[in-house]
């Protein structure tokens, strides 16, 4: 076989000419359009950071000439001027006509430097009809023109100067470029941007054009923690102060700052010598590495997170806005867009640098430590929440109708107008219902709503995850932003059936809050209800009844007691009965509640009715304690004059709300005269004032017991003890039950109501046989459901946060008021 | 009219404001993140209410003693 010829570096054509650049400029600036046109810009600029970088140059200035040209300057060192001894040439023209020429392609001139592709300054000579350079070097002024690349003179020696540096202006190709024009808009971000990743630069920008003047001076002493702040300037921070991380490993420099806000999303800026890597890369990946692993060890060891459900790095990145910035001396760039960096090394040595200097930060600063990792964990949380989501509807779909779950009991109806779904507490109760029920349009889920706390022995109230699961997939809907649909659901009414009992109103309380906060559509539109099942059975003689609340067992008792009773007064003067006697005692009880109301805010009864004696029968509006002494007034106007007289006699207003008029006296005491002197702090008037809002049904009431001959005297009758009994109630079978005033007169009837009946209280839904089950609660000709409205379920989340609360005290104290309380829920 | 924040999410503690547009007043949560956080603590049975102790389990004398 033949020897091959060989084939070395003298075989190699070097086209390195810059009729290569203006054959396929898109090769070397990336495209011929916006992007291309702008680029030639940010070559110029490079150069001047790089002499920044090196430490010659402190300002640098972009200008939109009037003509469209650009000139970028600066105060470097100036490119050198001397004879390129290769070449033969001056050397800043041989940096403007040979591709890859220049400071920047030697390591030991600039350590690293910036230049998307590396290309130079002379493709942007290539690339203009027009180019001219100026430098202020070793003493003197140089210039030289350009057109296309083509030098159209020799460098040329001007006058003195001690100045340094260099400016180069030019005019982009029309023939090359789509356009010529540029945007003010686009070179200044990007300027912005190299201001900040290089703290004490100046750069100044400004535009000459005809009717677009405008300037911009960009310099951040502060670099990447300026940039940070300036990115999350309307957003509420975690941490005040800017994380800030620097070192350099070997010839690696890397810089990061980083802050989290109250958002949700990860705001990242990277880049490699200043250029942007929109696409990250291994200082990207170092960095996020770094930040999950440090949070995660971190939170361990600070108890922060148990268990293994520690928060991903996509968590930890919520709310993030961080910069990184390297520095490297040879970047390899990866992708389609050559916009990562592909450097492995850089990855580690980033790593090492956050994962140090972040430890040291979270253990001198463990507030903002344990804000972060709060955030991560219910990032976390919420990640798998909407995981759990999709799995119960994907399930759901998956397996189709077929996959109720088998605790529900389902109607055989799927007419959703006409079906309900029962959430019974407990599974007796639950199987009492699945008898009694009306099986073709009546569903049944037992809850068990209940679980042993062995820690703590104790049964605590709580729907755990199954039965969430199983109420999500009877109801069809589906749960969470994305697979909630109030279309699917299977029936038009839910009905939460518990006991009358503390647990039941707890478990009652967990349902409401539950679809108040996930499912509020389904309360929105009118599909949830309480049932209301009896809390008594009454007997009396052949009469039974269920009886649902407390008021309604008290108006039972008053009609059982009223029936066939009659009133009569001492020496039977008058007797009293049916009708009359029951508007009576209805009168009666109107003037208990009024007096309770009276007695809670230290009103005197007997005055009060002494006064509406006074008055003709009329209640007063207005009660006033002004100096020990009492008064009602009928009329506002009556008390308006009273209140002036009282004001004429101290000599000032009366402010009559106690804050206000504590605030007033506070205020008076603070203000300064123009003498300096201040007013004498007056304290508020002793001036107590009860308005009294249902004067109208007390007139009423008073007006009712009138009619029937009575009057409110007496209700305070006493007696001496040697008086015979004022008011006797006789009862149809002859009782006697004597009474000292009407005062008694509610509770002696109730008290002869009570007589012989057979009362059974019904503690829970599973004392009840399916029948009557179905007859007090669920039948829907009987039964009393309520429907749950938003401000119920709004009342209940309420209720439900004081009791996951750890504040004991209101919380014990509402449990007591509100445990039974079912009156807030209208039908 | 004052917008400024006047509840607080159950979950994360921070304030917010129903006055802020495309909120009412029975926004539970600042966020709907915060809303799948608080489905997160349904599904892990994070969400209990201290019930009664035990009879079966709780000894006597934890008991109210009144004879």
């Amino acid at each position: 076989m033949e020897k091959p010829s060989s084939y070395d570096a003298k075989n190699i054509k070097v086209l390195e000419g810059l009729e290569a650049v203006r054959k396929r400029p898109a090769m070397y600036i990336g495209d011929v359009y916006a992007s291309g046109l702008h680029h030639l810009v940010y070559e110029a600029v490079d150069n001047s950071i790089d002499e920044a970088l090196a430490g010659y140059c402190n300002n640098i200035s972009v200008k939109i000439n009037a003509d469209g040209s650009v000139t970028v300057s600066d105060d470097g060192r100036g490119i050198p001027v001397d004879m390129h001894s290769e070449a033969n040439k001056p050397a800043v023209e041989v940096i403007l006509t040979t591709l890859h020429a220049g400071g920047k392609f030697d390591k030991d001139t600039y350590k690293v430097s910036g230049g998307l592709h590396g290309v130079g300054i002379s493709v942007v000579n290539a690339l203009s009809t027009r180019l001219e350079v100026e430098v202020w070097r070793d003493g003197y002024e140089w210039h030289q023109v350009f057109e296309r690349g083509e030098r159209q003179c020799d460098l040329e020696r001007r006058g003195k100067t001690k100045l340094t540096g260099t400016k180069v202006t030019f005019l982009p190709d029309a023939e090359i470029f789509d356009e010529i024009i540029f945007s003010y808009d686009t070179l200044a971000t990007r300027l912005r941007e190299l201001a900040y990743l290089n703290p004490g630069i100046r750069i100044k920008i400004s535009d000459e054009r005809e009717g677009k003047e405008r300037e911009d001076d960009y310099h951040f002493e502060g670099g990447l923690i300026a940039f940070v702040e300036s990115m999350n300037e309307n957003k509420t921070p975690l941490n005040k102060d800017v994380i800030y991380l620097s070192k350099e490993i070997e010839s690696t420099s890397v810089e990061l700052a980083f802050q989290y806000n109250d958002g949700f999303s990860e705001t990242a800026y990277s880049y490699v010598n200043n250029i942007r890597t929109p696409d990250g890369g291994t200082h990207v990946a170092g960095f996020r590495a770094a930040l999950t692993r440090t949070f995660n060890t971190y939170a361990k060891r600070s108890n922060l997170l148990k268990g293994d459900d520690a928060p991903s790095g996509e968590d930890f990145r919520e709310g993030l806005t961080y910069v990184i910035s390297v520095k490297i001396p040879e970047p390899q760039f990866e992708g389609q867009t050559k916009s990562k960096l592909g450097n492995r090394d850089v990855q580690s040595s980033v790593e090492s640098i956050v994962g140090e200097g972040l430890a040291v930060y979270l253990e001198e600063n463990p507030g903002v430590a344990k804000t972060i990792v709060m955030k991560a964990k219910l990032a976390a949380e919420a990640r798998e929440a909407a995981r759990k989501a999709r799995d119960i509807v994907k399930r759901k779909g998956a397996l189709a109708s077929g996959s109720l779950p088998g605790k529900l009991a389902d109607c055989s109806s799927r007419d959703f107008d006409k079906t309900e779904l029962y959430l019974v507490e407990g599974d007796s109760a639950g199987g009492s219902a699945k008898t009694g029920r009306e099986r073709e349009f009546q569903a049944i889920l037992p809850l068990k709503g209940k679980i042993l706390n062995v820690e703590k022995a104790r049964i605590d109230k709580m729907l755990n995850h199954t039965e969430i699961r199983t109420i999500i997939t009877a109801l069809g809907t589906g749960i969470g932003a994305d697979d909630f649909d109030i279309s699917k659901l299977r029936y038009s009414k839910i009905i939460i059936m518990t006991d009358a009992d503390v647990d039941g109103s707890h478990i009652r309380t967990l349902l409401l809050t539950f679809f108040f906060r996930q499912m509020r559509e389904l309360i929105e539109a009118g599909y949830l209800y309480v049932a209301m099942p009896p809390l008594y059975r009454v007997k009396k003689g052949k009469s039974e009844q269920y009886i649902h609340t407390d008021t309604e067992m008290r108006e039972w008792t008053l009609r059982m007691g009223l029936d066939g009773t009659a009133l009569e007064t001492a020496g039977e003067e008058k007797t009293v009965d049916g009708d009359a006697l029951e508007e009576l005692a209805r009168a009666a009880t109107k003037l208990t509640d009024l007096e309770r109301s009276l007695l809670k805010r230290g009103v005197s009864t007997q005055a009060f009715a002494a006064a509406t004696e006074e008055n003709g029968g009329k209640a007063p509006t207005y009660f006033v304690r002004y100096e020990g002494e009492e008064h009602f007034f009928a009329t506002h106007d009556d008390f308006k004059a009273y209140r002036e007289k009282v004001e004429a006699e101290i000599g000032r207003p009366i402010t009559l709300d106690a804050e206000a008029a504590e605030k007033e006296a506070e205020e008076a005491a603070e203000n300064e005269n123009e003498d300096g002197t201040t007013e004498e702090a007056l304290p508020p008037v002793d001036f107590e004032v009860i308005e009294f809002f249902n004067h109208r049904e007390i007139t009423e009431a008073v007006e009712r017991i009138s009619k029937v001959g009575f009057s409110w005297n007496q209700f305070f009758l006493t007696r001496e003890w040697t008086d015979p009994e004022p008011f006797r109630l006789v009862t149809k079978s002859g009782e006697v039950t004597p009474i000292e005033n009407l005062g008694g007169l509610v509770g002696g009837l109730r008290k002869i109501g009570q007589k012989g009946i057979d009362v059974q209280r019904y503690k829970g839904l599973g004392e009840m046989n399916p029948d009557q089950l179905w007859e007090t609660t669920m039948d829907p000709a009987r039964r009393i459901i309520l429907r749950v409205r938003m401000e119920d379920a709004a009342a209940a989340d309420n209720m439900f946060t004081i009791l996951m609360g750890e504040h004991v005290e209101p919380r014990k104290e509402f449990i007591e008021r509100h445990a039974l309380e079912v009156k807030n829920l209208d039908v | 009219m004052d917008a400024g924040p006047n509840r607080t999410c159950p979950i994360c503690k921070s304030r917010f404001s129903i006055e802020e547009p495309g909120r009412d007043r029975f926004d539970v949560f600042c966020s709907g993140r915060c809303k799948m956080a608080d489905l997160g603590h349904w599904f892990t049975d994070a969400y209990r209410i201290d019930g009664k102790p035990d009879p079966d389990s709780a000894p006597d004398s934890d008991f109210d003693q009144r004879a």
